[in-house]
């Protein structure tokens, strides 16, 4: 290739990157790109589907042929049997969760809860992003909670008709107004890009010891107050330092996340 | 041409499912970079203008999947496919041996630069976290390269 080819190359792709960084627009994704997160949830869907259908097959016709057989029968009965001790077991912790979960629900009357499943998390090491499989078409809006029974996930920063950009609350841009539970001191948790989180502009002399449990401020309007951002893993104070250095544990595991909900404040139901 | 761009585009097709799904469902803190094999791969035996017009729109479209600004994570895998492209004729980057610390070396560099640009401190579990995934990456980038060459030899480019 000449290089006045090449050069012509690189110049539109430098302006085309510098046009993109600086025309972005926090909870506003361009149409580009949310045709191709719509196109990711559709492309995820069409690629399980195909283990579904045959999977139904599986189970709902090669079995029953199999039937026919009395002997083949009570095998098949035995092992469904076990497969059943398997899922009362399954079911024993489905309850426990939605135990919790009823009582979350319980305690946070005036919001209504739209529940969701995560869909992809993000392609980097370094932020802390997932995209669920619900979008504006579902109700979800940008700045929305996302929590679990466990405590705060993070919230909404863009959404597409059928996805939703989370922003974890262990990513390094995520900032929630806090206050320890026990002797309501504020300050504001910010993620590390990691596992655990801070809890930062809080005075050295301030009461706070590990173990507190450290929740939502309801400060700035996004999180409701009350919900659990994390534990104080580990208090450092410094005489010549203003504020002390605070290090959380997170109250949920992303590994672990099963259910999700979108809160809002419950417009049926303003008490 | 066109035959070897909608190979390479169903590829990273697979790379997506792998990167943003499956791999993350395993295990949350490991990320293993295709990406740095394909360019490695487009870098080695493509030609210029299409190896580079296909690392722009395919990490152009990969930043819905990320929460880098818009741009940003474009901008690394370009400036990485310039580096290749110069230290090509410099390093033998056909043999296995280099692309796989090359792969190592430039995950860690990747997460270096997104961390600087943040401001970031890993601790200690976050940069086991890093230092795996790099390790994972430098075994896979080979298999990628492998995988373009494969590809420019069936598709007779």
């Amino acid at each position: 290739m000449r290089n006045s080819g090449k050069l012509t190359l690189l110049v539109f792709s430098a302006i085309l990157i510098l046009v993109l960084i600086s025309i972005g627009r926090p909870g506003y994704p361009s149409k580009g790109l949310g045709f191709v997160r719509e196109g990711y949830y559709f492309l995820e869907k069409a690629v399980t589907a195909p283990f579904g259908f045959v999977s139904g097959i599986f189970e709902n016709y090669i079995i029953l042929v199999d039937t026919r057989h009395e002997n083949r029968e009570l095998k098949q009965k035995n092992n469904e049997l076990q497969v059943q001790c398997m899922n009362l077991l399954e079911l024993r912790s489905e309850n426990v969760r939605l135990r919790s979960m009823l009582e979350f629900k319980k305690q946070y009357q005036d919001f209504a809860l739209h529940s969701a499943s995560l869909l992809t998390q993000d392609i980097t090491q370094v932020f802390k992003t997932a995209i669920i499989d619900r979008g504006r078409n579902e109700g979800f809006f940008v700045n929305m909670p996302i929590v679990s029974p466990d405590g705060v996930i993070g919230r909404v920063v863009a959404v597409t008709p059928h996805t939703s950009q989370v922003l974890l609350l262990t990513d390094s841009n995520s900032a929630i107004p806090a206050l320890v539970q026990s002797s309501r001191v504020k300050g504001i948790v910010k993620g590390r890009g990691e596992a655990s989180l801070t809890l930062e502009y809080v005075r050295s002399k301030e009461e706070v010891h590990i173990g507190d449990y450290v929740v939502t401020s309801g400060l700035l309007g996004i999180f409701p107050k009350g919900l659990k951002l994390g534990i104080v893993k580990d208090v450092a104070r410094d005489d010549a330092k203003l504020f002390a250095e605070i290090t959380l544990g997170p109250c949920i595991d992303v590994n672990k996340i099963e259910e999700l909900f979108g809160i809002r404040k419950n417009v049926a139901n303003p008490d | 041409m066109w035959r070897t761009q909608i190979s390479l585009f169903c590829l990273v097709l697979c790379i997506i499912l792998l990167e943003a799904t499956i791999i993350p469902s395993l295990w949350s803190s490991l990320r293993i970079d295709f990406l740095i094999g394909l360019t490695m791969g487009l870098v080695i035996y493509a030609p210029f203008a299409p190896g580079f017009t296909f690392v722009l729109v395919t990490t152009l479209l990969l930043q819905a999947l990320t929460g880098a600004r818009l741009g940003f994570f474009p901008l690394v895998y370009v400036v990485m496919y310039l580096f290749l492209d110069l230290v090509k004729n410099l390093i033998f980057l056909e043999n296995f041996v280099v692309q796989a610390i090359s792969g190592f070396v430039l995950s860690i560099g990747i997460a270096l630069i997104f961390s600087v640009m943040l401001d970031m401190n890993f601790t200690r579990t976050g940069t086991l976290g890093i230092f795996i995934s790099a390790l994972f990456t430098g075994v896979v980038t080979p298999l990628m390269v492998f995988i373009v060459l494969r590809m420019q030899v069936s598709n007779g480019t």
